[in-house]
């Protein structure tokens, strides 16, 4: 043994040194040098003429291949050891095919003759390690070229053979969805193969397609079901069932067949993986509808049994299993909930974080307040290194969220208990990204729906607001308590030190929409602050407040240049506003005479903001609102904008004015020439357009359409004061009629005192006539609600069943689906577009086939006429080469070019005889003969 | 799909063996590699043997030193993937009669063929334990025909020297370079029904 180790000296290093090599480098950097030094030894060696060299380069390559270093640059030599007629050098050729080739190697191309070689041999071992190369490296060209062959090996004398060209079907199958027609009659027989492990690999295949598009496999079902009820093997008894789990739903009448093997199954087998899939199969089949009572409770009860054990892993699938029943039927579920409470305090966080999103469906009105405490526990640090992963306390929030609020907050009795933990969850969640915003609009539910906890929670809202922990460490709750604060600010103890905190903020500190809220909530804190009649107008208040709005003012100055649309639209609106209340105040005779505030920060400003509660609306409210009659969306209000002519004239003034500017300042005559003739055409051509429309005879139509155009945009201005209030309520009533639809804006203060309700054009949306009524309930008390608590559900239009609005477990569906998209699309999912859609059912489409099958033909011929020329051409230059035995390689290569070119499969290269003519005519007849 | 790829990690995070059944680009398997080994790395001996990443569920287990971690579909059976890990180690462990990490170090493409044999397209293929062994048996013989087996029976006697590695249940030591503590039986796993794994022909899940 030694002396052959001796003799054989060709390689610097064996796979053994080169792995005790890496083995022996004691940091990163020498290994990495070391590997780098062994890979290009390998390039040299891949060269070499000795197969023995170079298999071992491809082995050694394979080796760091497995460590993430590039190969592909030997794919072509990869390719020659695979073709080598010694099977111990064909087996690694094979391997480092399998370990570095992918669907686009291009190398692929030459590999088909070699494959079908392969397949077509004599020695049973070589087949299907062809098969086991292919399983890794079809392409859809190679499926294409191959189906044929492997379909043919399917009835392969030995069943090691014919079950490894099943299973490799799949991966055909994938590559190239047409050859499931016709390999179908083939597969269904395999069913029935005298050897298990074939028929075993027949329903792995076919239960992968049938995830993929189950109708085409029910015709199977008889088949599958036999064997259902004969095998005793287990591995594929748990394939046939998940297999049915996929068939069951599209065709019910299963159900009943299934469910008698399947519930003896469960009830005799011992294997805990083949009754977990059984479960798992009823679960997922859709066999457990409300009505199997008997079947799920039999399910529960043995899904228990994974809990007694110590085992985790029972406990986690079980907790699976759970979830999903847990949909249908919450009750039976439920009275296993002490050993899921368990599992709550796991030390284990994936078995956690199953029970927790249990628990959601588990809680009642007693219960809740025991876990929501152990929840919270959970999350408040125990010590500085026991701190949970971000993901998992994430997770653990948002259960508390969804289990609070699932239907409508059923299961809470004490909504003060519900503020104080959201409250706290703010605390406990400071620096978690995201989660404050989810916090913030679970404390505006509440703000809006329960009156009775109404100040509460604008109590704590205030607190958040001018607390600067919250605003550093988790200001996503911001925008929910400022909005709540403004709202609701005349729940507010302390108005006046919110303001300050609010309008002390710089720019840039919040998020773009928690500064439009804040923006927002100010006007509405102020009105509530200064519009109050309680406090006399004294002197010293006036300049109290005067000092405020200028503060106001000021503040909004710094955002109304803001890059946020919202942000700078609101404050630029509200500030103009401020700007007239400082201008109002500055104007009261300052004696004491009138002790009442400025009728506009008394009554204007409130009108602004309370003149409707708002009330909580379904999400899907404004989608019922039925269209009017008469109503065509599709019709413009508004004719497109005409500008008027004196903007005409003046931008022509504008321009002759700049052109006279220029022509005084340039000395030079031609210019000034040249600008002047182009002043004088342009000013022209306004006139003479001017002078058309003049002419036209319905002149005086076109002037009272401006007209009135022009009131109605004065209308619409807050700063313009119309001549009289007859022409205004005039035009706005033309308005209306023009555009029932059109809502109203935040009107000019000073009018809205005088304010006919009516004319709003808002309460023309009150369709009474055409729709249901708006069905208004608020304070609809619960059913399961004890008494004083009042949850105002979202109102809603016409059905009363869909009322109860968006669903908590349809928030947190949405919670889910966000979180899910988060997700980057895997890149582990196989891609199986072709299988979907593959109907075995559809006509035929062997028309199609022909033609292409045709014009396949034409391009051989003509590769081939190419070939041939080429061939002529090589063999000239071959005849003085081939004498220099150095320079084959060099030919080899330009062959293997050509082929490439020429795209025609053909032999491979590396062997001796390619340069022969014969050789090469022989290749393209193989080619043809597989073409055709 | 049922099993997108195995691999065999080292509890320093050392790769093994990473054998695929979907084809990717070699940054996207260093990526997989790279996540699925910081997750199975962190996890500690008394949780469950499951892991979600990305779409997917992670199965691993731990037999002495090494990892064996297979990916799934986020649909399939993670007690079933556990037990085919469970007989590629039965398997390994008789093919080189009381395994260790270095026998899979050194031969690693022998690894990789009874890999081969037991799963294709990431399917079992074979549930007879019986088979796969002669399957690799008939292989290795062709190649001892061909006269060929210079080359793995040179690697033969360097690792026959190494003292102490026919033995894999801690009776024996091992020399710390080969890989730090190598003393739990590779069948004992997490200590638990020690030796009953390789034992008992069937897995715990198996019946």
């Amino acid at each position: 043994m030694s002396t052959r180790v001796k003799k054989t000296p060709l390689f610097k290093k064996s796979l053994h040194d080169l792995i005790r090599g890496i083995r022996a480098c004691k940091d990163e950097e020498a290994t990495d040098k070391y590997v780098r030094s062994a890979i290009s030894e390998c390039r040299q060696e891949v060269l070499s003429q000795d197969m023995d060299v170079k298999t071992m380069a491809v082995l050694k390559l394979a080796y760091l291949q497995m460590f993430g270093h590039d190969m592909t640059w030997a794919s072509f030599n990869v390719l020659e050891v695979m073709s080598s007629p010694k099977f111990v050098q064909k087996r690694i050729g094979y391997l480092a095919a399998m370990q570095s080739f992918g669907v686009d190697t291009d190398v692929l191309m030459l590999a088909t003759n070699m494959l079908k070689k392969d397949l077509a041999s004599s020695n049973h071992l070589d087949v299907a390690m062809a098969i086991s190369g292919l399983s890794n490296i079809v392409s859809p060209s190679l499926a294409r070229d191959l189906a044929e062959d492997l379909i043919k090996m399917m009835n392969h004398s030995k069943p090691y053979v014919r079950k490894k060209a099943v299973l490799v079907m799949y991966k055909i199958f994938l590559q190239f969805p047409e050859a499931l027609r016709t390999s179908f009659p083939r597969l269904r027989d395999k069913l029935e193969d005298p050897e298990i492990s074939v028929v075993s690999a027949t329903v792995n295949v076919i239960c992968e397609l049938a995830k993929k598009h189950p109708k085409n496999y029910l015709p199977l079902a008889p088949q599958l079901f036999n064997i259902l009820t004969t095998s005793s093997n287990n591995w594929m008894l748990i394939k046939i069932i998940k297999l049915f789990a996929s068939l069951a739903p599209i065709e019910p009448r299963l159900k009943a067949k299934l469910i008698p093997p399947i519930t003896n199954i469960i009830q005799t087998t011992t294997a805990m993986s083949l009754l977990y899939e059984c479960i798992n199969c009823i679960v997922s089949g859709g066999m457990l509808s409300k009505e199997d009572e008997q079947l799920a409770t039999m399910c529960v009860g043995k899904l228990r049994i994974f809990f007694e054990e110590t085992d985790q892993n029972l406990k986690f699938v079980g907790l699976l299993a759970y979830n999903k029943i847990v949909l249908t039927h919450p009750l039976l579920v439920a009275q296993n909930a002490d050993v899921i409470m368990d599992c709550m305090d796991d030390p284990d966080l994936s078995i956690r974080e199953r029970a927790v999103e249990l628990v959601v469906y588990l809680v009642n009105t007693d219960t809740l307040f025991d876990v929501v405490k152990r929840l919270m526990l959970q999350l408040i640090p125990q010590s500085r290194d026991q701190v949970l992963p971000e993901h998992y306390r994430v997770e653990v929030v948002r259960r508390i969220l969804d289990m609070c609020s699932n239907n409508t907050y059923s299961n809470v009795t004490n909504f003060e208990w519900y503020v104080a933990v959201l409250v706290d969850l703010v605390k406990i969640t400071e620096g978690v990204k995201d989660i404050g915003a989810e916090i913030g609009v679970e404390l505006q539910n509440v703000a809006v729906r329960v009156r009775s906890v109404r100040d509460y929670a604008v109590g704590a809202s205030a607190r958040m607001v001018t607390d600067k922990d919250v605003m550093i460490k988790n200001p996503g709750v911001l925008k929910y308590a400022g909005w709540i604060a403004g709202e609701y600010a005349i729940y507010l103890d302390n108005p006046e030190i919110i303001l300050n905190a609010m309008i002390n903020i710089e720019p840039q500190t919040l998020s773009d929409d928690t500064e439009a809220v804040y923006i927002q909530a100010i006007p509405k804190i102020y009105s509530q602050y200064a519009g109050t009649d309680r406090i006399p107008w004294t002197h010293s208040r006036a300049q109290e407040i005067l000092q405020l709005t200028e503060n106001i003012v000021a503040y909004l100055e710094k955002y109304s240049t803001s890059m946020d649309i919202e942000v700078q639209e609101r404050s630029v609106e509200f500030l103009e506003l401020f700007r007239l209340i400082a201008l109002a105040i500055k104007e009261r005779p300052d004696d004491n005479s009138d002790l009442t505030p400025p009728a506009l920060i008394s009554q204007a400003m409130p009108s602004m903001f309370n003149l409707w509660e708002l009330n909580p609306v379904s999400a899907k409210a404004q989608k019922r609102i039925p269209i009017p009659e008469g109503l065509d969306l599709d019709e413009e209000f508004n004719a497109p904008v005409v500008y008027s002519e004196s903007e005409n004239e003046e931008e022509a003034l504008l321009r002759e004015q700049i052109m006279k500017q220029q022509q005084l300042n340039s000395g030079k005559n031609i210019n000034s020439a040249a600008a002047s003739t182009t002043v004088n055409a342009k000013s022209n051509k306004s006139k003479s357009t001017r002078d058309g429309a003049s002419s036209e005879s319905e002149d005086e139509e076109e002037m009272e359409r401006r007209r009135q155009e022009r009131r109605r945009r004065q209308a619409e201005d807050p700063f313009y004061i119309l001549e009289s209030d007859k022409v205004a309520s005039k035009s706005r009533k033309q308005r209306q009629d023009s555009s029932s639809s059109e809502l109203s804006g935040p009107d000019d203060p000073m009018k809205n005192e005088k304010l006919d309700i009516d004319s709003i054009p808002i309460m023309k949306l009150e369709i009474a006539s055409i729709a249901a009524p708006v069905t208004k309930k608020k304070s609809k008390r619960h059913r399961t609600q004890p008494a004083h608590v009042e949850i105002a559900t979202e109102e809603t239009f016409g059905d009363e069943n869909a009322a109860t609005g968006v669903h908590p477990d349809e928030a947190a569906q949405r919670r889910s689906s966000a979180r899910a998209t988060s997700h980057k699309k895997s890149i582990l999912r196989v891609d199986a577009r072709g299988l979907e859609n593959y109907d075995l059912d559809s006509p035929d489409e062997d028309e199609a086939d022909r033609q292409e099958v045709e014009k396949f033909k034409a391009e051989i011929l003509e590769a081939r006429k190419k070939a041939a020329k080429a061939a002529e051409e090589e063999v000239r230059a071959t005849h003085i080469v081939v004498k220099k035995k150095k320079k084959k390689a060099k030919v080899v290569k330009k062959i293997k070019k050509r082929d490439e070119k020429n795209d025609t499969p053909t032999e491979m290269p590396a062997e001796e005889e390619k340069t022969d003519e014969k050789t090469e005519e022989k290749a393209v007849e193989n080619a043809e003969g597989q073409e055709t | 799909m049922a099993v997108q790829y195995v691999i065999l990690l080292s509890r320093q995070g050392k790769v093994r063996l990473a054998k695929w059944f979907l084809t990717l680009s070699l940054k996207e398997k260093s990526k997989i590699v790279k996540d699925v080994s910081t997750l199975v790395l962190g996890r500690r001996t008394k949780m469950c043997n499951f892991l979600e990443y990305k779409e997917s569920k992670v199965v691993y287990r731990r037999y002495a030193s090494l990892f064996f971690i297979a990916g799934v579909d986020s649909t399939d059976n993670e007690l079933i993937t556990l037990e085919i890990i469970h007989r590629y180690v039965e398997q390994m462990d008789r093919y080189y009669g009381n395994v260790c990490e270095l026998d899979i170090i050194f031969n690693f493409q022998k690894a990789y063929y009874i890999l081969d044999e037991l799963l294709l397209a990431g399917e079992l293929q074979e549930s007879s334990k019986r088979d796969v062994l002669r399957r690799i048996s008939q292989q290795d013989a062709l190649e001892e025909a061909e006269g060929d087996e210079e080359k793995f029976s040179r690697l033969m006697p360097y690792i026959s020297q190494l003292p102490g590695l026919t033995s894999y249940d801690g009776s024996a030591s091992l020399p710390a370079s080969a890989s730090g503590s190598l003393s739990t039986s590779f069948s004992s796993g997490r200590g638990r029904s020690s030796g009953s794994r390789t034992a008992s022909s069937r897995g715990e899940y198996f019946g």
